[in-house]
């Protein structure tokens, strides 16, 4: 197998990506923390643990059709580009989450104007991102990977159906005066669960990655090289 | 050895295989050859994991072809698309092919581009149709594979690299031996380095020979027109050309009494292939 060579190759060709967000990030957190200092009003906190999860779900989407021409390209399975896309993820949602809550603590360097996003450990803070970076990936992973199976027609139609029914569904449960029905009371339920701590919201994005782990490895396990001609 | 059993291929509604049965033994020079559509890019995609078969079993050496990392190492594939991302310089991408294929020769990879006039410090994106092909063709004499794979590789070349690929492709068959498959529409500038002859059409095996025996089949006659049409009367002709007073005949079959005022030579390949493959 060659799980290595495809996860050096993720890094290599990703590092340049996450030095610059690190740069940026750390850049920006640090002018805003003097700024906010300086004018001795106002609480900051730059929370860039959580723009680190977009950040990552990015890297997600983009995961998929590079890596698999790679591998396409250099004589490696579908089974080893997955695995190696899981070792990447697992090795950059820890790097991204220990990284992004060092710089969260930027802000507390001023103390007057610092109000903390969350209040745990550090070490269950960086646990808990670890977790959500995990989840964003593999699902940006899934989404590049279901889009890439799909053909221009059905593009179309899911681009459409999907931002709509998201949009009607959530106009309803807005404008929905009555109280909620027994029917959808597990829903509230679970997500009081999921709020009463930071270690159930960490479980829940571990499914969650789980599930679009799964989910990608069923979009993967067939994926054929692109641009293929029927025939010839 | 690369051994393809029974294999059938579909596109939703188009069947690009159709329980296709081929072998590409160990070092020899193969032309896979099929008109625009027959399945040849299909078959190559197939025996490179790029696809998965719709029915049907490919191995190399015994083993299992599909999702077998071992196995595909021992393979490498130009092909028409371009599997690099844009953004990436030549010279990178050869490190990184290194890192995938132990046997990939840098020192030699670097004196093919310079022989080829390739700048390895340009960007895949920034290389022109032609270039994009040569980067494509180092990388695959490099590779050091044993099955090296080749789909329309001198695709946007002028004369002088497709002259310089064929005699690079040969310096290293003759200096490594392995398999080589050129799958090509340019018949007449391979037909003197392939040694063996495989034609797809429609999806199936239509010919699969030794380059030898396809040129026994038949021959060509030349002279003036008057005199090759009277001794072709009869003959099983696949096809002729006419310059001038003069004639060129294509016949299939046995070489026998062919008077001394005609000209005789092997049978033209690409002239067997239009017979074979015209619908």
């Amino acid at each position: 197998m060659k799980i290595k060579q495809m996860f050096l190759w993720q890094l290599k060709s990703s590092l340049p990506a996450f030095i610059i967000f690190f740069c940026i990030i750390t850049a920006l957190t640090t002018v805003l923390t003097i700024v906010f200092a300086r004018n001795g009003n106002g609480t900051f906190n730059m929370a860039a643990a959580s723009i680190g999860v977009f950040f990552l779900f990015v890297v997600g989407c983009a995961s998929f059709a590079e890596n698999l021409h790679i591998a396409f390209g250099n004589g490696v399975s579908r089974r080893t580009h997955f695995l190696s896309f899981l070792l990447f993820a697992a090795f950059s949602s820890a790097l991204t989450a220990f990284v992004c809550v060092l710089i969260d603590m930027i802000p507390s360097l001023s103390p007057s104007t610092y109000i903390p996003l969350l209040t745990d450990t550090p070490g269950m803070q960086i646990f808990f991102y670890f977790t959500l970076n995990f989840g964003f990936m593999a699902f940006g992973y899934f989404l590049a990977g279901a889009y890439y199976r799909m053909n221009k027609a059905a593009k179309i139609t899911v681009s459409i159906i999907i931002p709509a029914a998201a949009i009607t569904c959530f106009v309803l449960i807005m404008n929905t005066a009555a109280p909620v029905g027994p029917e959808v009371q597990p829903l509230p339920l679970f997500l009081q669960w999921m709020l009463a701590s930071i270690m159930n919201a960490a479980l829940f994005w571990l499914l969650f990655a789980a599930l679009f782990l799964f989910l990608g490895w069923l979009v993967t396990r067939r994926a054929g090289i692109r641009q293929q001609q029927p025939a010839g | 050895m690369i051994e393809v059993r029974n294999v059938t291929k579909n596109f939703r509604n188009v069947t690009a295989l159709r329980s296709l049965n081929v072998s590409f033994g160990e070092n020899r020079i193969y032309g896979l050859l099929g008109r625009n559509g027959a399945g040849k890019s299909t078959l190559l995609n197939l025996m490179t994991n790029r696809l998965i078969p719709t029915e049907g079993f490919l191995y190399l050496d015994g083993f299992p072809l599909t999702e077998n990392d071992r196995v595909l190492g021992k393979i490498f594939c130009m092909s028409e698309n371009t599997l690099y991302e844009p953004s990436v310089r030549v010279e990178r991408i050869f490190k990184w092919t290194a890192m995938f294929y132990p046997a990939f020769d840098t020192a030699y990879a670097a004196a093919l581009a310079e022989k080829f006039g390739l700048d390895t410090r340009k960007k895949v994106g920034q290389l022109s149709t032609g270039y994009r092909s040569i980067f494509k063709l180092v990388l695959t004499l490099a590779s050091g594979a044993e099955y090296l794979l080749f789909d329309e590789p001198v695709l946007g070349l002028d004369a002088n690299h497709r002259q310089l690929f064929y005699e690079e492709l040969l310096a290293r068959y003759s200096k490594r031996p392995c398999t080589v498959i050129l799958s090509t529409h340019l018949i007449e500038e391979i037909a003197s380095l392939i040694e063996h002859v495989v034609i797809i059409k429609d999806g199936r095996i239509l010919l699969d020979r030794p380059a030898e025996e396809i040129h026994n089949m038949g021959f060509t006659v030349s002279g003036k027109k008057d005199e090759v049409e009277k001794w072709c009367a009869g003959k099983n002709i696949l096809g002729s050309q006419e310059i001038g007073g003069l004639m060129l005949a294509h016949i299939l079959g046995r070489r026998s009494d062919i008077p001394a005022s005609l000209t005789a030579t092997p049978l033209d390949l690409q002239q067997l292939f239009i017979h074979l493959t015209n619908s």
